[in-house]
């Protein structure tokens, strides 16, 4: 059904969903929801499959319109969305009906929220997905962001969904203070000694050219041994920060010479030739889609062991409170 | 040269890549991508995704399934099992028109500071742009991976008669015409694609590299014309030629040699 017309589409909104996978060799990224953890509670509050497309909404400015009587959830950061004009809580499902409003004003945290819909968007799939990839024009709807009169469509709700929750306890607690974990690995013995030390204890500025390709950040520059092993080939580069191109892991940390980090990004790019010192935590990773330019980021080493049991801690969740989370608000 | 045993690296809680060797030769390259076709066909049930470079490959992992040592252990006795390189490997020879020094990377160049790149690459290597083209056109390419962007290629010289030997740009440019054929170091790499890059830029395909949309009835089920494992070869074209390919570029019809790289 036609579920909502967009009158305003506000500084980037797209589709996404939980996004694709197994597309690398053909340089395609796995995209989906950059916030994962807070699109996932949304559509368990619908009881949606997780993967139901739903919006990712950057920042203000996006207006919709219902055409039809169906219920939402918005969560991620807060930008202060209304119906109507009148403001309402975020994490909780939401009944609107045919004519009203939803508008996104303002930005208390975070910068991504995200709109999901009982039943979930639909669109053609693109290699399994609805994600947009903006890099590639495909995906989503028609390949691009929202623009004014767009009619967006979902399968027709044929079931009251009802009033639910999430406990603010349950709810991912957005910076600042930004603190992420990472695990080193990859071409961290390619650093001095003294560079983790440096990339532990800076305050790393998040820059504006920062998007979902990848986090830029700036602060003091690491530093390398002399180049060794293949780097001596000259297949990747003449300086030490250059290795030979390899795939780029989610989260990973790419360090050119400079005071510049490059975080990969759900639309990052497959493969690069700078050396990485480490990688977000998965459990983590999320959170990347929150932080706003101007923010600072520290980041904090842990083990392997701790990255699966934090990523198995944050999976459990989402079946642990079931009962929790769906049980009717009084 | 392959090593001996391959050298692990930890990417997070979900990836591992896998060091196989350090010299990205034609014979490391397909024993690469032998071993990839192995990892797929073993259908390993924490399997998600595998990225093979000129030297590495990347596992994505499902950390439900397997954590990296159980991967790592799974992958070594995988490879130590053997990786049997066949001496004769299928390989494709794609032609590729080119129009060298054309005024779209030379327009581009130009506003991001810098003088034609074909000219740039001549004078590192104190030779003609006449000369590196000669040179760049002359010998086949083995594609080594296509993951740089949807419809891309990263592909070295077979036995070059000369290597062509440049640099990057220092401040990469903000945006590459698509079609843009770009050298750096030993990898001719293509950007099929409107994307930001550093390589200085040789010149450009009026072919599509992909077709999503089944405009060419050539690529018929798959959309991809370039795959790991093929072989290039470039032809210098002129701007009328470019023109009237680039008016029936949903008709071009792709020559394309079946054949064999023999390692013997």
């Amino acid at each position: 059904m036609r579920v909502c017309k967009v009158i305003r589409p506000g500084v980037l909104s797209m589709v996404q969903d939980l996004g694709r996978r197994g597309h690398y060799s053909e340089g395609i990224p796995d995209g989906g929801a950059f916030d994962a953890v807070a699109f996932k509670w949304g559509n368990r509050l619908l009881g949606n499959p997780l993967n139901a497309a739903g919006l990712e909404v950057l920042l203000g400015g996006l207006c919709l319109k219902f055409l039809e009587k169906t219920w939402i959830a918005v969560t991620g950061a807060d930008l202060e969305p209304k119906i109507d004009q009148s403001p309402v809580p975020m994490w909780r499902t939401l009944a609107v009906s045919s004519g009203q409003e939803l508008t996104f004003s303002g930005r208390r945290n975070g910068l991504r929220a995200y709109v999901l819909f009982a039943g979930g968007l639909e669109g053609p799939l693109f290699m399994q997905s609805r994600s947009t990839y903006l890099f590639l024009g495909r995906g989503g709807f028609k390949g691009r962001k929202l623009e004014n009169d767009d009619i967006l469509e979902t399968a027709d709700v044929s079931r009251e969904v009802p009033t639910r929750e999430i406990p603010a306890g349950l709810r991912p607690r957005y910076g600042p203070p930004w603190e992420f974990r990472i695990v080193y690995g990859l071409q961290y013995e390619l650093f001095t000694e003294e560079s983790p030390k440096v990339f532990e204890s800076e305050n790393w500025l998040v820059t504006p050219e920062s998007n979902r390709m990848a986090i830029r950040l700036k602060g003091q520059a690491l530093k390398f041994r002399q180049p060794s092993g293949s780097q001596l080939r000259g297949l990747g580069g003449r300086d030490p920060s250059n290795i030979p191109t390899e795939g780029n892991p989610l989260g990973s940390i790419q360090c050119p010479a400079g005071p510049e980090l490059i975080v990969i990004g759900p639309d990052g790019p497959c493969e690069g030739g700078y050396a990485k010192i480490g990688t977000i935590i998965s459990a983590d990773f999320f959170l990347l889609a929150q932080i706003r330019p101007g923010d600072r980021v520290r980041f904090r080493s842990v083990s392997l062991e701790e990255a699966y049991r934090e990523l198995n801690r944050q999976t459990a969740i989402y079946e642990k409170n079931l009962e929790e989370m769906v049980s009717d608000i009084p | 040269m392959v090593y001996g045993e391959p050298v692990f690296y930890i990417g997070g809680d979900s990836f591992l890549t896998v060091e196989l060797g350090d010299d990205g030769s034609l014979f490391l390259n397909i024993y690469i991508l032998t071993l990839e076709k192995m990892i797929w066909e073993a259908k390993f049930p924490w399997l998600i995704d595998t990225t093979a470079l000129r030297t590495t490959i990347m596992v994505h992992y499902d950390p439900s399934m397997a954590q990296a040592d159980d991967v790592m252990e799974t992958l070594k006795s995988l490879i130590s099992g053997g990786v049997h390189v066949p001496e004769k490997v299928p390989s494709r020879i794609i032609h590729l028109p080119v129009y060298y020094d054309d005024p779209w990377t030379k327009a581009c160049a130009n506003q991001h500071g810098l003088g034609p790149n074909l000219e740039i690459v001549a004078k590192e290597n104190v030779i003609s742009t006449e000369e590196v083209i000669r040179i760049h056109s002359r010998p086949a390419y083995f594609v080594s991976y296509t993951s740089f962007m949807y419809g891309s290629f990263g592909a070295f010289p077979i036995a070059p008669f000369t290597v062509l030997k440049n640099s990057k740009y220092k401040v990469p440019r903000r945006w590459t015409p698509p079609g843009t054929l770009g050298i750096g170091g030993t990898t001719t790499t293509f950007y099929s694609i409107v994307s930001p890059g550093g390589l200085m830029m040789l010149g450009n395909s009026p072919v599509e590299t992909f077709d999503l949309d089944g405009r060419n009835p050539f690529f018929g089920s798959d959309p991809l014309l370039v795959h790991p494992g093929d072989r290039l070869r470039f032809f210098p074209i002129k701007s009328k030629e470019y023109h009237r390919i680039k008016r029936h570029v949903d008709d071009y019809v792709y020559d394309i040699e079946e054949g064999f790289i023999d390692l013997a």
